[in-house]
Parts: C-alpha cells; structure tokens; sequence
C-alpha cells in the first residue's frame, strides 16, 4: 500500500509541472494578447518572403 | 493570383474599397479613390506585397480623410527616446499604438514592416490593444522614419509617452494565483477522495490516512497565504473605513474553515474542509476574473496627454527652431506652431498673418476664430493656414483645458455586489445564528457546541453571493459590447440603471456630423481647377471654406502649393494663379447674378460649384429615443453654439431643456446643478468640450463615429449608428438587478439548507464538499444566463 505514497508524490510531482509551465506561459506574456497569435496561424507560409 | 495582377475593372478603390469619385481617366485599372490609396498599393506592389489584398480585397485604409501630422520632432533623440520602452546603440524598442489596425491583412502587413524598410528588425502586432511594437535598428534608420512610413500605409501612429508599468501587470497577477487556487483545489480533491468515499475510518490507522491530512494542510497553504490574500486586504480596508463589505463574511467563512481543518487533522479526528476552502478561493477569483473585463481596444481614460503634442518647436534667442518636449515648456519661451500642428499651452500671438486657429475639437462646434497679433490663443487650437508665433503664457499643465481635466475627476469603480445593507444584515445574521446555535448546545454537549457554531460560519460563507453580481453584470457588459455600446466597467451598468435625467450635447451628438453640406458641380468640364479651390480653401477658417475643403479632398484632389488668398472677411476668398482668377465666396462677391444664395466658386468668372447648406438631420432612432427618454425623465440639450433661427430643436425639447451657447465650463456646472437638486445624470456628448461635463455626471457617454478614433474620457462609449437604442439599454440594465435579486434569493436558499446542517451539528465534509461548489455553479448560471436572455429579449435584432 506504501506503494500509492509514491504515486501521490509522483502526481504531485506532474501537476507541479503543469503550474510552472502555466506560470511561464504567463510569465512570458501569452496571455497578454489572446487574439492575434490566432490570426497570424492563418497565414499560409507562402505570404512570408523572408524569414530569419 | 490572377486577379490581382489584372484587377477586375470596377468603380471602387483598389485599396481601400470605398467608392472611387468620377475619374478623368474612364477605364484605367487599377482604380484608386485618392492619390494616397495609390502610394500604398504601388509601395506594397514594389516590395512584392500584393498578398495583402488576397487576404481581404478592402484591406487598405482610405487615406481620403487623413491628415498628415508632423513628425519632424521625432529627429530629436532625446524626445524619440521618451517613446521608447527600451532604447541602446543597438536596438530600439517601441510599442506604437495604432488605432487604424482593424482585421487580418492589417496584421499581416505590418507584421511584415521589415520588408518595406531597412533597419526594422521586428514588428508584433496586437490586435486586441490596437499595438505593434516594433524593434529597429537606429543606424540604420529612425523613429521618425517608422512614423511616417506607418503614416503613410495607413496607419498613423498615436504617440505617447512609453508607459513604464509592465503592460497587464495586474491581469498577470490574478491568472498567478488562480493557478495556484486550482492547482491547490484539484489536488486537495484527490486526496480527499477516501474521505467522500466514506473510506476516511479505515484510512485514519493506516500510513497513508495519516499522510494525507498534513499533506492536504500543505497543499492549503498557499491558498489561503498567497491566492487569497486579496480578499483579506479587501475586508481589512472595508472595516478600516468603517464598511462591512462581503469580503467579510467571506474572510471570516474561510478562516472558519481554515481552523476548523487544522484542528480536525492535528486531532486526528477527521480530514477538515480544506477542499471547500481551496474550492472558494478558486470559484472567487475566476469571479474576479470575469469582472475585470474591459474593452482593451477602446480607450477611457484618455488625457490630455493623449491629444496633445509630445514635442514643440522653441525659437531660441538667435532666432533657431529647436525640438523640445512639451513638458519642458516654460512661461515665456516662444514657439512656432506649424499648420496641421495643436497648440500645445496658452499663449498670446506674436505674428500670425493669414493664419487661424481652428477650436473645433475642443469646442465641439464650428465656430470660427480670427487670429491677430497680440491675441490670448489657447491650448487645443489646431492651426490652420500658416504657421502661428506665440509667447507662452501658461505652461501645459496649467492650461485653460487643463483645468476641464483637473476638476470632476472621478475615483475608480468600486466593484459590482450587493447592496452594502444587504450585507450588513446578512453578516448580522450569520453571527447571530452562531451565537445562538453555540448557546443552545452548550448546555448539554460543549464540544459540538464548538462544532456546530463554527460550521455555521463555514457554509454562511457567501461564495455564491459574492459570484452573483460579477457574473450578472459581467456578461452583460460584454453582450452589450455586441449591440454597440461599451462600458469602462461593469459596475457602470448599475449606474445606468439609476439615472433619471438625460443630457444630450448637439453636435455630433444627436446629429451626424458630416452631412451639413452639399457640393454641387455647376460646371464639371472644369473640375481640373477644382484643386486650386482646395488649396485656397484650405488657407481659411470659415466653416464654409472648411467644408468645401473637405468635400474635394473627399473626392480625391490633393491641393497644388499655391500662393495665399486674399481674404475679405465675411465675404470671400480672392487668388489669381497662373493668369486666372479664382473666386470662392458669396454670388455677389464672385460676381454672379441671380443664382441663389449660397457658397460659390468661379474661375474668371464661370461658376464651377456651389455648396448648399442643409437643415441639420437627426440620427437614426434619434427621434424615437428621444421620446422614449422624456417620459423616464427630464431631457435637455445643451449647445456651443447659438439658437437656431427656425426653432429646429423645439420640435423635441421643451423650449425651457434647451440651453444654447453654453462653454465647457458652464456645461460642467449645469450637471452639478441638476446633480444637486438630487437627480442623477447621463450626459451623452462627444468632444473635448464635453469632457468635464462627462466626468461630473453619473454616467458620461461619448458618441463616436469611429469606435478607435479619439473619444474624451468616459464610462461609455456608444457607436454613433446605435444611439437609438438607448432607451432599451437602459431597461435592460434596470431590469438586471431583477437577476441579481433572483441569484442571491437561490444563494440564500443554498445558505439555509447548509445552515440547518450545520446548527444540528451534523454537516460533514462531504456535504460541505457538495453543497458549496453546487450553489456557486448555480449562481454563475442564473446569473449569466439571465444577462445574456435580457440582451435577447431586448436588445438583439438579427442582422443589425
């Protein structure tokens, strides 16, 4: 049974994982702007004439 | 794509879409409405760009109404530099906003601004805020440079001080720490799990059972420290100033819950209620969340700053122009103000021959102002014409205009809740309920005595309640947004639903600003010298001459560099030009015999055009909301200018509601006076004069055309088109806090089946653990679903 200890700990562990990775998306400003991101994935890769 | 490179031949702008005047040139593709449509499309075609219009055939903004602003003084690096969120050597940052930015292919373009000039290196649009930020690379180009390139594909910039906060840096720290709610919530949960299985007896003897109840104190830890910590400094300033606010019963409720679980898990005797108390936090802050919603593209709480230029032109003693910052101004420097330019502080003219000051944008109304030496001019004035001199009386600050900013300037809105009374009695309640359940058992048993009054505190806590309002009021200030009408805060809702007089400014207000005049062509084969009309007309400040200004540069003519008119005042205007005369100006004064009055122009005599002044026209709904309003309440109409000869208004106002000749000021106290006499009031109006009437009032909304061009600071702003359904928005907001009755009654009832749990002793964890996120989800429910049938019912009309 010690055995579901450790499963805990390890969910814990994954969750904690997904709050820092939540952190940095906030963090790192994605969710300052919700709406443009989803328009620029409309362009087709075509329309780029140079990308660096 | 092979339409693009043989664009089917049709009447509207190849850039713009908007309709394209008569051309000279029948047949040629493709057509453009002006000249400066035509500069875009051929610098997007050079630069391998066409895709821009794949992506909406009408992308392009018309650069038919758009005046060029001066960006000279961007050259000055120490002024650029106070745009610039991070400058070095190397590499400039700024973020401009740009207020034209409006669909798809905008992004796409000026995401693509390193392609059309050399030194940008990067350009990220936002759409939501009407931004770009643009890295360049100053050696190889400029600030000023990036302006006018922007300017010139249609995007002119609003130019202001770079702000130093970090952008959102409020929004960020409430998605932090509901993060941290719901992370916190959903693992609580998972290790109450034996407990609402009913296996938490058997759990106790073993190893796990003992873990977990520490771990779950672990996990609440940050809850209550870190997540909640905003509603704790709520309820401490609330009895600070003396309020019982909901926030304190809430705080109370939690901290209830909080000791409770401590002393249930460090005793051994059970698991606590960490899971409800992680659960409200959660619930609470997505609340919070939903509330804080604001129309990020549209602007409030505009200032003066805004509107007014960054930089000026100082002449130095030796007679030198020099770029300097506004705010560097000082009593007594003399500065050059170019046309097209604001006039930054009050002053008095120096030399101003021929030049005139157009008032229009502060005053709201057409009204012409004369220039001479000697003469008091004030900030806000854009000069037209020539370029004025002038000695600084008053630095910027403390400008005339200023002081419309300085007075009635109102604290920010408190949030939306239920009335303070209400929750004073609730609070009052919830103790009182304690006390006696505390009582009542002592007598015979004091360890639930303890229990149960605690428990009465837990599940009074008033989640459900606090939910109700943010989500009522918050939907509907998103749904209104849909019908045209946008609040600064949810919280204005509740003060719309309060006012019981109305008053309206005229102009641009209640009748469309543009439509005063019309320009008819008395003789088209000669509308090749109409440019010369446009160039003379420019140099005036009559309302007249402005218009037929407008009306030409509308149909795309751009003004050839002509010497200035002669003026006779009241009269006309005079020009001779390469051996003709040009005469634009009154029948008599341009020598044309009986032809009705109106404004004429000649060229050696020939009349061209005429433009003819119409009667003033209502908005639409206008007439009908209008009426609909005077049986709520009293309606004024307050105007700058002077009666009417024809009594126009009095077909809907009654002869005493309406006030003419009023002054910014005047407008401003005639609010307060209606405000004393304990009336509340909606002041609709739409230029800067109305400014500190718009702020004095109960609720200030601004009429605009365009909702991202300039609006004064405001609680509201309605688009033009909307204003006729006024009257049913403000029912609409009435009749909400019939929803938020309705929730907070479901709330109570939730309340007062946990309470009679709770005062027998007997609520456990795992009603608790039901009972309190069920009444939450009910209300947010009821609460939102509410909102959005009342903008059905009615507001929403299918295809409007």
């Amino acid at each position: 049974m010690i055995v579901i200890l450790l499963l805990i700990l390890l969910s814990l562990l994954i969750a904690g994982g997904f709050l820092l990775a939540f952190f940095w998306a906030v963090g790192t400003g994605q969710y300052d702007d919700e709406v443009t991101p989803s328009i620029r994935i409309l362009f087709d890769s075509e329309y780029t004439t140079n990308d660096d | 794509m092979s339409y693009i490179l043989s664009p089917p031949v049709r009447t509207t702008c190849a850039h713009c879409g908007e309709d394209c005047p008569e051309s000279d040139h029948p047949g040629a593709v493709p057509r453009f409405c002006c000249s400066g449509c035509r500069t875009v499309y051929t610098l997007l075609r050079e630069h391998g760009m066409e895709n821009f219009y794949r992506l909406d055939p009408a992308a392009g903004r018309s650069q038919r109404r758009y005046q060029r602003d001066d960006y000279d003084w961007l050259e000055t690096e120490a002024l650029a530099a106070t745009l610039a969120r991070y400058h070095d050597e190397e590499v400039w940052r700024v973020e401009l906003e740009l207020p034209a930015i409006h669909c798809i292919a905008c992004v796409w373009l000026l995401e693509r601004l390193p392609n059309l000039l050399p030194g940008v290196r990067r350009s990220q649009v936002d759409v939501t805020r009407k931004r770009a930020t643009i890295e360049f690379d100053p050696r190889q180009t400029t600030l000023r440079a990036v302006a006018e390139l922007l300017a010139d594909i249609g995007y002119p910039p609003v130019l202001r001080r770079a702000d130093t906060r970090q952008a959102g840096a409020a929004d960020r720290s409430l998605l932090y720490r509901i993060g941290v709610a719901g992370f916190c919530f959903g693992n609580i949960m998972l290790l109450s799990f034996p407990e609402y299985l009913g296996l938490g007896e058997d759990a106790g003897a073993t190893l796990i059972g003992r873990a977990i109840g520490p771990g779950m104190l672990l996990l609440s830890l940050p809850v209550l420290f870190y997540a909640a910590t905003g509603f704790f400094r709520d309820a401490y300033t609330g009895l600070r100033l003396g309020r019982i606010t909901l926030d304190f019963p809430i705080v109370v409720g939690m901290l209830a819950l909080f000791g409770r679980s401590v002393y249930e898990i460090a005793g051994g005797s059970g698991s606590g209620y960490l899971d409800s108390l992680a659960g409200f936090v959660f619930f609470l802050l997505i609340g919070r969340w939903f509330q804080s919603y604001t129309f990020t593209r549209l602007s409030f709480e505009r200032d003066y700053h805004d509107y007014f230029p960054i930089g000026a032109y100082r002449r130095d003693g030796a007679g030198n122009l020099e770029a300097v910052a506004v705010a560097d101004v000082r009593t007594d420097d003399v500065l050059i103000v170019r046309p097209g330019q604001i006039i930054p502080t009050d002053g008095i003219l120096l030399a101003a021959s021929g030049a005139g000051i157009d008032y229009s944008f502060v005053t709201g109304e057409s009204k012409r102002k004369r220039t001479a030496p000697g003469q008091a001019v004030f900030a806000g004035g854009r000069a037209t014409g020539k370029a004025l001199t002038l000695r600084v009386t008053r630095s910027a600050d403390e400008s005339y205009l200023m002081q419309l900013w300085r007075d009635g300037r109102r604290a920010g809105d408190a949030p939306v809740g239920p009335p303070h009374r209400m929750v004073g009695v609730f609070t009052g309640a919830v103790f009182l309920i304690a006390l006696c359940t505390f009582i009542f058992w002592y007598r015979s048993d004091p360890a639930t005595a303890y229990r149960a009054a605690v428990s009465v505190l837990i599940i009074a806590c008033p989640c459900a309640i606090a939910l109700a309002a943010p989500f009522a009021y918050g939907s509907l200030q998103r749904l209104l947004g849909r019908a045209g009408y946008y609040l600064s805060s949810a919280a204005t809702i509740d003060r719309l639903a309060g006012v019981n007089t109305f008053v309206f400014d005229k102009t641009g207000t209640l009748i469309d600003s543009g439509v005063g005049h019309a320009l008819t062509w008395m003789d088209s084969s000669r509308k090749g010298e109409a440019p010369v009309f446009l160039a003379m007309c420019r140099y005036s400040t009559h309302p007249r001459s402005q218009a037929i200004a407008a009306a030409l540069a509308a149909e795309g003519m751009e003004a050839p560099t002509t010497t200035a008119p002669a003026e006779e005042e009241g009269r006309g205007l005079h020009l001779c030009w390469r051996g003709r005369v040009y005469r634009v100006g009154r029948a008599d004064f341009c020598g044309l015999q009986d032809l009705p009055p109106g404004t004429y122009a000649t060229v050696d005599g020939k009349a061209v055009l005429r433009l003819d002044t119409r009667p003033p026209r209502l908005r639409p709904g206008v007439r009908g909301a209008l009426r609909e309003l005077s049986t709520r309440g009293k309606v004024y109409l307050l105007s700058g200018d002077d009666p009417p000869k024809d009594n126009f208004w009095e077909a809907y106002f009654p002869a005493d509601q309406l006030h003419f000749r009023m002054s910014p000021f005047t407008k401003q106290t005639f609010v307060e006076d209606l405000q004393r006499s304990g009336n509340r009031v909606l002041m609709v109006g739409d230029g800067l004069n109305d400014t500190g009437a718009l702020r004095t009032a109960d609720v200030g909304m601004a009429v605009s055309e365009d909702e991202s061009a300039f609006s004064p600071a405001c609680d509201a702003i309605v688009s033009a088109r909307r204003l006729g359904f006024l009257p049913s928005v403000l029912l609409t907001c009435r009749r909400l806090r019939w929803v938020t009755r309705i929730a907070y009654g479901l709330a109570l009832l939730y309340n007062l089946v946990g309470l009679s749990y709770a005062v027998s002793g007997a609520l456990s964890p795992v009603v608790a653990a039901i009972l309190m996120p069920a009444s939450s989800i009910t209300i947010v429910l009821v609460a939102s679903t509410g909102a959005y049938l009342l903008y059905r019912h009615d507001l929403y009309h299918p295809g409007s």
